[in-house]
């Protein structure tokens, strides 16, 4: 018998009587029926591993189309009007010209309703009837709306880099998509890495809502063990604690990055 | 000012003590469990509100209705001395170490949701199966026992649970036995069997706050009294009905 469980003991024989518990005999019992007895914190790190994974590629998957995004919507694309005989590249123009219309739509869709519905959406709707992986569905559902976000993001990044960088980088003989990729793009970063920080955080909170299709994230594990001990809310918690630890290290790596990247300022 | 604070103070006063003189009981209750309490037209109703409300007129106090989910009923009765729980739920001893049970007024009974064809017929066929059921209902219980907690989903609400069953994504939903045929009957999809594979069911209670014995006595009193004047029958006429022609098909 664990030391646990022998401390447990004499509370359990006050709890079978129905005597009174004090301050931290009531403590000791919400601690042990919600995480340690049956071994339940087990539970809690097997929800905190799929937010984990969820979160992880989301974020990253959400970033790359983000960025895609925001470079669709910039004026440099939708504002140029090709004004030369070439068919190939009229046609050309004509595709980034409904691109960009499809980005605004996009952004203006996700951002406009509700995650949860998009959610309930892309599980019932259009994954209704295949048999994949749920930690999958979380990822493609908040992927797809955290992308709407750092689209908006990533184009204020770019538009505060100065347009002469872009002006050099073509007069040195980059292509636009070079100059985009290695000149513009890493300045731009720089300044939405605050910005994106708030969105990281806020898509690793809202995965919590990935509860609702039964996939078992931290928010369900509190939700799973509350159904069993009939805790009024310390499994919550102990999950929130978690997203706590989850969210304060990604800020304390995205504040390191941020001084790395501030070191070339001067 | 001060006379402004005074009379605010007698507002108020005046105010808690109109709540304090009607002081209705609260009933916690998840209304998406069809026949037993489901929302119609704007109004709470099933089963379990018209016992509730016949109930509470023999015994003689006002109810108020507070929908919630079905996992958070037990936490809401168990906090608030003035709640009851009243939705669905089945006496477990579990349970009872948290909330007091009214005596049971129905015993409803479990059963499997298949795909037809499964050729799932017997408790031991859903071993290692995928299977579907609402959180912390007995039908969770029931799920996990069978086929362990990693293959058990369990939902908000049980219709999820039958959508992905739809969808192909699970193997079998537990359910209880008057909701899953009012779903069957309501939702006409012939892909969809129930099986009655002889689920251990428990007995339909009314949860009561520990701390509120009088109330407790009060409902058991009025719950007798319905029982002995046929009013069960009564409710099973009105609710079941749609279940009997469904089975009758």
């Amino acid at each position: 018998m664990s030391i646990f469980e022998q401390w447990w003991l004499p509370i359990a024989e006050l709890v079978e009587n129905r005597q009174p518990l004090n301050f931290f005999q009531n403590l000791y019992k919400e601690i042990y029926m919600n995480a340690i007895k049956d071994d339940r914190w087990l539970l809690y790190l097997d929800g905190l591993w799929v937010t984990l994974k969820v979160s992880f590629f989301a974020i990253l998957a959400g970033t790359l189309l983000g960025t895609v995004l925001a470079v669709l919507r910039l004026p440099s694309v939708t504002d140029y009007r090709y004004r030369g005989n070439h068919p190939l590249k009229k046609l050309g123009f004509g595709v980034l010209r409904f691109f960009c219309w499809f980005a605004k739509f996009y952004i203006d869709l996700i951002r406009g309703t509700p995650l949860l519905l998009q959610v309930l959406i892309i599980n019932f709707g259009v994954f209704g009837s295949i048999r994949i992986d749920k930690v999958i569905i979380g990822v493609i559902a908040c992927a797809l709306n955290s992308a709407a976000y750092v689209a908006e993001i990533v184009r204020g990044g770019i538009m505060s880099v100065d347009p002469g960088q872009t002006e050099a980088g073509r007069s040195l003989g980059f292509s636009g998509l070079a100059t985009m990729l290695w000149i513009v793009l890493p300045q731009a970063a720089k300044s939405a890495l605050p910005s994106l920080c708030n969105e990281f955080i806020a898509l690793i909170k809202e995965t919590s809502i990935l509860s609702y299709i039964a996939l078992t994230e931290l928010t369900k594990a509190g939700d799973y063990i509350r159904s069993r001990t009939y805790s009024a809310f310390t499994p919550y918690i102990i999950s929130g604690m978690l997203y706590l630890l989850l969210t304060l290290i990604l800020t304390t790596l995205i504040r390191k990055l941020e001084r790395r990247l501030r070191a070339s300022d001067h | 000012m001060k006379k402004l604070i005074a009379m605010l103070l007698a507002l108020t006063l005046g105010l808690t003590a109109a709540v304090a003189a009607a002081e209705p009981v609260v009933v916690a209750l998840n209304p998406e469990y069809p026949p037993f309490e489901y929302v119609e037209n704007g109004e709470i109703v099933g089963y379990d509100v018209d016992l509730i409300k016949a109930v509470a007129e023999k015994a003689g106090f006002e109810v108020e209705f507070n929908a919630m989910a079905f996992d958070s009923v037990i936490s809401e009765v168990m906090a608030n001395k003035n709640t009851i729980g009243v939705s669905g739920i089945s006496i477990t001893d579990e349970r009872k170490m948290n909330v007091d049970f009214s005596e049971g007024y129905i015993n409803a009974g479990l059963i499997v949701v298949v795909k037809e064809g499964s050729g799932l017929a017997v408790k031991d066929d859903l071993k290692g199966k995928k299977i579907g059921a609402q959180l912390g209902t007995t039908s969770d219980f029931a799920a996990e026992e069978i086929t362990g907690q990693a293959n058990t989903e369990t939902y908000k609400t049980f219709l999820d649970a039958i959508k992905d069953l739809q969808g192909g994504r699970l193997d079998a939903v537990i359910v209880d036995k008057p909701v899953g045929m009012a779903l069957l009957a309501g939702l006409k999809d012939d892909s969809l069997v129930i099986v009655d594979m002889g689920l251990q069911a428990d007995w339909y209670g009314i949860e009561v706050n520990k701390e509120n014995p009088e109330l407790l006595e009060k409902i058991n009193a009025a719950l007798k009294e319905l029982e002995a004047s046929g009013y069960y029958e009564e409710l099973a006429v009105k609710y079941f009905s749609a279940e009997e022609e469904a089975k009758a098909e």
